[in-house]
């Protein structure tokens, strides 16, 4: 029985040939995009079970005790450093036994003095003059950390030794059993696994319609050889199977042919995002075992599922085929949804409006979650009633043949010509919502003193906390003042705490000499006749931006201000990135000083990562969801235009001309791509405006779609046309006038 | 038919299939009005002559012509452009497309030549009375019987008011009853509005509708029934 199942797969003709390359091509690019993903997910969420030295410092494996405990082997202390803007990684670290562990990619852990470096931080060092980034770290190099060690070519890691008597006086040390060998976890939180979750559903449906649009290709054709076999003699049973192996091979064919895709693609995909949102090696975007092998399996038993499912849909006798059922056309009810989700935003919007600027809005938020919630199941939802209703009246006023076609066919079934393009609305959404907010939210963060453009090159702060909360007596800080103003242009701004303040209240005041202030007067200015002013949180960017709380002026005894330690310091400097980074390399090569400080760019660069990274998600998403469903819809035109072989080719025969019936395929799978995305760019920027002018803390003004969102999505677009233009020479070849004589 | 110009005209045609020679060498003419029938067995090449004659085949040697048109000097374009406006085809099933109504399938040729919508199916209409099949202009294709199926068709390739009917077993799929009236239909109104047929069929009761019969047998003309008198 499975041989001639087999044999009749796919010892066929040379259209059942045909059919099994463009059903095997269909799958193999689900099937590639399907490793992708799964690979991607393990990449973000650590699933490739490398073990992660970097979170000794940190995670559930920790366990961290008094620094100065003499019972474990190691010291350790992570923190970032900079260099031009680029973050550098630092892992200093003290080992007291053989016990301490190792590293992956670097033979031993470094003794006091010596240091391991990612080739990346390398190759910056050799190019970098000395007093600006390589004394920063001790005298002798012991080598580069290996590819096991380093999650990317362009990681930039050092791994410093100490001697573990002095290093326990450091600040940020933490005593460890050994170098952490657990794999990495991440947690991203609830909203962002939610997003995470929602995209990953998402990318699946959308994949899955692919393949099993694919396996789905030619139905009718397939179903009219099963009625042959009834003819001959073969069970319903039989027929099962013949329908379920014939799929499977197909499916089968097309994982194989997915997974040599996969692995070409690799390298330039890995490339590509490693360029633009994470950097990796190729070799990590790897599916894993467990998600190799559910893929290779999983797809050809899906397949032959689905060809049983769909064969309950058809009643094949020895007499020919007959559908069960006529497929139900959508009510005029799936418009209710994105009715009622529009309506609600626009609700709240109106309820809003009449709350001023300064009152509280949140008690609208529900209405506004639950109206875009709805508009976005809403769009999906009435997704076939719109195709169909849209192009019965179209069907009814074209002048054009083609037009007449098209629209007729994607009336009579409006639910398949919708399903591939379902999940493309969604993206095409939630990115218009996410490209219109983003820069508003980036924008609140930054300025609203208008202090950017002095913070941005000219100031410098270190900040000096440990978990320890270890302020520094002036006469130990006054040695790295002298050392940090020898760089031209500097002027270190000490900012003090009283010595026997609680430093872990959040109420703590700090000062800042007026004497001191006159050089930054960003901070704040004196009133005459005071050598002292008192602000009531610290002088940190954020802090200073947000300038809620003015500052007390106020005049303390000399001998008061001498007693004050040391909380933080900034630093007002020339806006020269060589000097920046030459004291900088001053704070590093300080003995007692490890924390290391930011810029106001470098600082608005990490409070904005994450949401640039979160963007740039989306923004990979909408790419794979776009050509994704280019992919689905080629697959579908195919699948048709093989069904109505004999109706187009002797159309072409009577004179159609080959252009009328490109304009035709064209038509049922551009058109409803376009309207789609048009219709879900339209909707999701209405919401976005109302969700703006609503909860803006502040007048604002809608910002304008970027030019990179039009050219996301019209890049996107436009990729899936390409894809739909593969389409055209199998029509020309399918409806040769010379084939129809051998239907 | 007796002394009217010759409208088509095949001279040493041949065409092979691989090693196949479905024509050796076939020389005829169709006068303008006739209604010829092509008869012969199975894989004769009765369909190979009809298929050559109507534009569909290039041959691999010979000549057609449709009166001062060569066809063998035209391109694929002028080929397509010529059996647009010149000629109708009947098969034997298939032709209707299943997601249009029959109306819009008789409409659609007039369509595809570029004629506006109002007055495409002003021309389309009057063929649903003239072929007997009057009240099932908004039926879909699968809504139809055979034999309606085929007199949709057959209006479709009328209402162009063709130069020629190509009718390969347009009768084929129906049974004795229906297809005698498709052909009393096809018969009458490609005499209505002068138009010649060239019909391919396998049935001696469907060819007694014709005025001349050839019978093609293993790639030539074997015999010729009812012999006209053709002014070449």
């Amino acid at each position: 029985m499975l041989p001639l199942s087999l044999r009749l797969a796919i010892g066929g003709s040379r259209e059942a040939l045909s059919r099994l390359a463009v059903i095997a091509m269909g799958v193999a690019i689900g099937v590639a995009f399907l490793l992708f993903g799964i690979s991607g997910l393990n990449l973000l969420y650590g699933s490739s079970q490398q073990s992660c030295w970097q979170c000794t410092g940190a995670g559930p494996q920790s366990f961290e005790i008094s620094k100065d405990s003499h019972t474990y082997p190691l010291l350790w202390s992570s923190t970032t450093d900079y260099y031009r803007g680029q973050k550098i990684y630092r892992y200093d670290l003290a080992v007291r036994d053989a016990n301490a562990g190792s590293i992956p990619g670097i033979p031993r852990l470094p003794g006091p003095g010596h240091y391991y470096v990612s080739p990346a931080l390398s190759k910056l060092i050799n190019s970098a003059p000395a007093n600006q980034l390589r004394n920063r770290f001790p005298s002798h190099l012991e080598g580069q950390i290996g590819t096991a060690g380093l999650s990317s070519p362009k990681d930039l890691i050092v791994v410093v030794g100490h001697d573990p008597t002095s290093f326990t006086d450091y600040p940020l040390v933490q005593a460890k059993r050994h170098v952490s060998t657990a794999p990495e976890h991440h947690d991203y939180g609830p909203f962002v696994t939610t997003l995470f979750g929602l995209g990953v559903g998402g990318l699946l449906f959308a994949i899955l319609t692919l393949i099993g649009t694919s396996t789905r290709l030619a139905a009718a054709r397939r179903a009219e050889k099963l009625a042959t076999l009834r003819l001959a003699g073969a069970t319903p049973r039989q027929i099962n199977r013949f329908a379920a192996v014939d799929a499977a091979v197909s499916a089968a064919v097309g994982s194989v042919v997915g997974f040599g895709l996969f692995y070409v693609l690799r390298t330039i995909v890995s490339h590509v995002v490693s360029t633009n949102l994470i950097a990796f090696f190729p070799d990590r975007l790897n599916p894993g075992w467990l998600g190799a092998f559910t893929v290779l399996v999983g797809t050809p038993c899906l397949a032959a599922l689905a060809a049983i499912v769909s064969l309950r849909r058809v009643r094949i006798s020895p007499l020919g085929i007959a559908h069960r059922t006529t497929p139900k056309p959508p009510r005029a009810w799936r418009i209710a949804p994105l009715a009622m989700g529009l309506l609600l935003v626009t609700y709240a919007w109106h309820t809003n409006r009449h709350i001023a600027l300064s009152e509280v809005r949140g008690h609208m938020t529900p209405y506004f979650l639950i109206g875009a919630l709805l508009t976005i199941v809403g769009l999906v939802v009435a997704g076939p009633w719109l195709t169909m209703v849209v192009n019965k009246l179209l069907a009814k006023r074209t002048q054009r043949a083609s037009t007449l076609l098209a629209s007729r066919r994607l009336a009579d079934n409006p639910k398949a010509a919708f399903r591939p393009i379902s999940v493309m609305v969604v993206a095409v959404f939630l990115c218009t919502i996410i490209s219109m907010t983003t820069p508003l939210l980036i924008t609140n963060s930054q300025n609203p003193k208008d202090i950017n453009n002095l913070f941005s090159t000219t100031e410098y702060t270190a900040t000096y906390v440990d978990s320890h909360w270890k302020p520094m007596p002036q006469t130990q800080f006054n040695p790295l003042r002298a050392d940090i103003e020898r760089t031209p242009g500097t002027r270190v701004i000490p900012i003090y705490f009283t010595a026997n303040q609680n430093f872990n209240t959040s109420a703590s005041n700090v000062l800042v000499r007026c004497a001191d202030l006159a050089h930054l007067p960003t901070l704040g200015r004196c009133k005459p006749g005071v050598n002292m002013l008192q602000e009531s949180v610290g002088f940190e960017f954020n802090s200073i931006i947000a300038g809620n709380v003015p500052p007390v002026s106020l005049h303390m005894p000399p001998g008061d201000i001498q007693s004050l330690v040391v909380y933080s310091f900034m630093i007002r400097t020339d806006g020269n990135p060589a000097h920046i980074e030459q004291l900088r390399t001053s704070i590093a090569k300080h003995p007692t000083e490890l924390a290391t400080g930011r810029t106001w760019q470098e600082q608005t660069a990490d409070t904005t990562a994450a949401v640039h990274a979160v963007q740039a998600l989306i923004d990979a998403a909408i790419v794979v969801v776009l050509l994704v469903a280019g992919c689905s819809l080629t697959v579908a035109a195919a699948g048709g235009l093989v069904e109505r072989k004999r109706p187009l080719g002797l159309l072409r025969v009577s004179g159609a001309s080959l252009g009328q019936l490109r304009t035709v395929v064209l038509y049922e799978s551009a058109v409803p791509l376009l309207a789609a995305a048009a219709i879900s760019a339209g909707a999701a920027s209405l919401v976005a405006r109302i969700l703006i002018l609503s909860f803006a803390d502040r007048p604002v003004s809608v910002p304008p779609l970027t030019t990179g969102y039009y050219l996301l999505i019209g890049g996107g677009l436009a990729g899936a046309l390409a894809i739909l233009l593969a389409i055209l020479p199998l029509l020309s070849a399918l409806t040769r006038p010379t084939e129809i004589r051998f239907e | 038919m007796l002394d009217s110009p010759a409208l088509l005209r095949a001279r040493a045609l041949t065409k092979k299939f691989g090693d196949t020679d479905a024509l050796r060498g076939v020389d005829l003419v169709v006068a303008k009005g006739e209604l010829l029938a092509i008869m012969g067995p199975s894989g004769s090449g009765k369909s190979t002559l009809l298929h050559c004659l109507a534009g569909i085949l290039t041959p691999d040697s010979g000549e057609v012509w449709l009166e001062d048109i060569k066809l063998n000097d035209l391109t694929e374009n002028e080929r397509t452009k010529l059996r647009r406006s010149h000629y109708g085809f009947v098969f034997q099933f298939g032709q209707l497309v299943p997601e249009l109504t029959a109306i819009e399938n008789v409409a659609l040729s007039l369509l595809l030549e570029g004629m506006k919508r109002d007055a495409a199916f002003a021309a389309a209409e009057p063929w649903f009375a003239k072929l007997g099949i009057p009240g099932l202009e908004k039926r879909r294709a699968g809504e139809l019987s055979g034999g309606q199926g085929q007199r949709v068709a057959l209006a479709r390739a009328l209402v162009m008011q063709p130069k020629v009917l190509f009718a390969d077993e347009p009768t084929g799929a129906l049974d004795t009853l229906a297809g005698e009236k498709v052909m009393e239909l096809l018969t009458q109104a490609a005499k209505e509005q002068g138009t010649t047929v060239a019909l391919v069929t396998h049935d001696a009761r469907i060819a007694a509708y014709a005025d001349r019969e050839v019978i093609v047998r293993d790639g030539v003309i074997a015999n010729v029934a009812r012999q006209s008198h053709v002014a070449a």
